[in-house]
């Protein structure tokens, strides 16, 4: 039992690590977050069946996100999307002009096109468990992640034109 | 640019985003950590906990008569709960229940015999929460007490008056209402006031210093509640430069009873193994920069004699240091001058006597330092190798026993391919110039590959403390042997000891949120329960 969540741990620490570091820009409310994430799921992994240990475990980091800004930062929830920071590359200075323009047409994304970025290509997960996540049908996860695709295509497109 | 090319630099852009790995290591730990098993109580039979370590130490007077804050003298400060990560968002006191609340909402509470803390079911800490957000600061019928532009202000609710206290911020008030607890800012630096609620006196707790070659102060202070009689809690943060080192829950006691020289001594004692320089720094008339080092440490200290004068108490006190994982132990003899100062004792001077090091130099001889002098005492080569079963090995740390001249040493073996290592416990009497094999010890519960920290004698020289570790979780447990009789050995789970007062050893408990400190008595019996 508690090697698998060892197992777990090191499976998916790094997913949902990334995860929530893009939802909130910076280190310390990662490190904050992530752990409480981890110690949560820690003590519930004794006491329950887990299907998918993924989606479970995305169902908690969700959960410890909004927690956390309710706790620390009285943000409402409903206005949780709006915290979020551009994504945080690793040494923007050296990014190619293409990552760049990546960077900057992520952050005009509408927030729930960027969680949906978030979770499938960051938290590499599968487009049922966002689906799941989101309470949305599987399929409309696959088309929603289609267009914004096309749009990101958009996006870039015209900043490498500007450039 | 089209979809694909889109898509596949998403997927290039996820490994952008970078992962904190020294987070992802410690986390893991703490986990690992919580495999591990609970102290097997056959292994633990001849060891007992003893009883309220802190309060039953000096702590001998009936709660004092309502006096004048100025009259309250410490009579201990100790940090006695380390919260690892700076994880404690707050403290308060709740129906005469200390309560701790993590930054991640879970809540403990301050078992009541002082050791330790206990995690409270979320259900419970969800109803608890917002009587611990804010201590109540109103005494109904006489006053309330509130914070205004950096003062803390006092309003008398039968004259309607509001006085101003003092400077400072987070008061708390005692049970009776007779005073108040709080952290007032000076020159920069966090100090701990208490005042009359009658407004008569205040008065200086803490003695916050500078950081080592630095304008910064070395701790910082956070919400002072008041426990149950005259003891104040506090969240102690120790700084380097601006960054937390550690943040520790550190109780203050206070009495009208003032301790005796030697008493005092003992508190100095504490204070700089348990590293609260604060607590040292107040005992000492004019004391220095900075106190504590970390290595050598000190180890152990026995007070050999105490001498009250009519001015000035002497008391002579043998502080042991030790080097961790190396072969080195100094045994300093020093003078303590103790004299009053505003109503308690205080050092004055301390002066060093007599000194003996026990060290190596080349790691192939111990050897002996004394008067000035230096004398070989053995080798590596004289030990009986069949006890050792690695091919390379080297000497440990060291304790010493000083009235029967023996010298406790490990020997560490060392990695080798495919094998496991260990250490071995020896001894080295020096009268008859006699090598003993004590113990030798490869495995920790289901870890092998041990590392020897450091060894601690007990003050009446029966018992041996290790702190070991296996190189495969790093978390140390401590052993303890039975000097009298080796087949009795008593063990305690992710512990670390710190010193021996008397026969009681303190250690600290680790747990993956925080580490408390506590005390075991080695019981005289030997008879499992």
């Amino acid at each position: 039992m508690e090697d698998s969540f060892l197992d777990m741990y090191d499976h998916y620490f790094n997913d949902v690590y990334r995860y929530v570091y893009v939802k909130t820009g910076n280190k310390w409310d990662t490190e904050d977050i992530v752990s409480d994430i981890f110690r949560k799921s820690y003590e519930k992994f004794h006491h329950q069946t887990i299907q998918n240990q993924k989606a479970w475990l995305f169902a908690i980091a969700r959960n410890s996100i909004v927690d956390y800004y309710r706790k620390k930062k009285g943000v409402p929830v409903e206005d949780l999307e709006l915290y979020t920071a551009p994504v945080p590359f690793e040494d923007s200075l050296e990014l190619s002009e293409e990552m760049s323009c990546l960077q900057k047409s992520l952050h005009v994304l509408h927030k729930e096109e960027q969680e949906i970025i978030n979770l499938r290509f960051f938290a590499e997960l599968k487009f049922k468990e966002v689906a799941s996540l989101l309470n949305k049908p599987d399929n409309s996860i696959r088309v929603k992640t289609i267009r914004i695709t096309k749009k990101l295509k958009i996006l870039i497109n015209k900043c490498l034109g500007e450039t | 640019m089209d979809e694909e090319k889109v898509e596949s630099l998403l997927h290039k852009a996820k490994d952008l985003i970078p992962v904190d790995d020294h987070l992802k290591k410690q986390l893991r730990k703490s986990f690992e950590s919580k495999k591990k098993k609970k102290i097997n109580s056959t292994i633990l039979y001849a060891i007992t906990l003893a009883a309220i370590l802190f309060l039953s130490f000096v702590f001998v007077s009936q709660p004092p008569k309502t006096v004048n804050a100025i009259e309250l003298l410490v009579t201990n400060a100790i940090s006695f709960i380390d919260v690892a990560n700076g994880d404690i968002q707050t403290i308060a006191n709740h129906e005469g229940r200390l309560y701790v609340t993590m930054k991640n909402q879970e809540v403990y509470t301050l078992n009541t015999s002082g050791l330790g803390l206990s995690k409270i079911a979320t259900k419970e800490a969800e109803n608890l929460k917002h009587l611990l957000e804010k201590e109540d600061l109103t005494i109904e019928g006489r006053f309330t007490i509130y914070e205004d532009k950096g003062n803390i202000l006092i309003k008398d609710l039968k004259k309607n008056e509001t006085t101003i206290v003092d400077k400072g911020h987070s008061p708390s008030i005692n049970r009776t209402g007779d005073y108040i607890a709080y952290i007032k800012e000076d020159n920069g630096m966090d100090q701990i006031w208490i005042a009359d609620t009658n407004l008569k006196t205040k008065k200086q707790l803490t003695t916050n210093l500078l950081q080592r070659d630095s304008t910064k102060p070395l701790y910082q202070y956070r919400t002072p509640v008041w426990g149950e009689e005259n003891a104040i809690y506090l969240i102690k943060e120790r700084m380097f430069d601006d960054e937390i080192e550690e943040t520790r829950l550190m109780q203050i006691e206070l009495s009208t009873e003032k301790l005796t020289s030697e008493q005092t001594v003992h508190q100095f004692m504490q204070a700089l193994m348990v590293r609260d320089d604060d607590y040292a720094k107040s005992l000492m008339v004019s004391p220095p920069d900075f106190l504590t080092v970390s290595n050598p440490r000190i180890s152990n200290y026995k007070i050999l004699s105490t001498t009250e004068g009519k001015h000035v108490d002497e008391v002579r006190v043998e502080i042991t240091r030790t080097d961790s994982h190396l072969p080195y132990l100094n045994n300093n003899l020093y003078t303590f001058k103790l004299n009053e100062v505003d109503g308690s004792y205080k050092i004055k001077e301390v002066t060093e006597d007599q000194s003996t090091t026990i060290s190596s130099v080349d790691m192939k001889t111990i050897q002996l330092i004394q008067n000035g002098e230096t004398r070989a005492l053995f080798t590596l080569d004289q030990l009986n190798k069949q006890e050792i079963k690695t091919s390379e090995y080297r000497f440990s740390s060291i304790a010493f026993d000083d009235d029967n001249n023996r010298i406790y040493f490990g020997i560490q073996e060392m990695a080798a391919e495919e094998s496991i290592f260990g250490v071995s416990i020896w001894v080295y009497d020096m009268r008859n110039n006699e090598l003993t094999f004590l113990k030798r010890m490869e495995q920790i519960q289901d870890d092998s590959n041990l590392v020897l920290e450091s060894m601690l004698v007990s003050t009446d020289q029966n018992y041996i403390a290790l702190n070991i570790f296996s190189e495969s979780n790093l978390i140390p447990s401590v052993y303890i042997l039975d000097l009298t009789n080796l087949q009795n050995e008593f063990y305690l789970d992710q512990s670390y000891a710190t010193y021996w007062r008397g026969e009681e050893l303190i250690y600290e408990s680790i747990n993956p949120l925080f580490t408390t400190l506590q005390s075991i008595k080695v019981n005289d019996s030997k008879t499992p329960k």
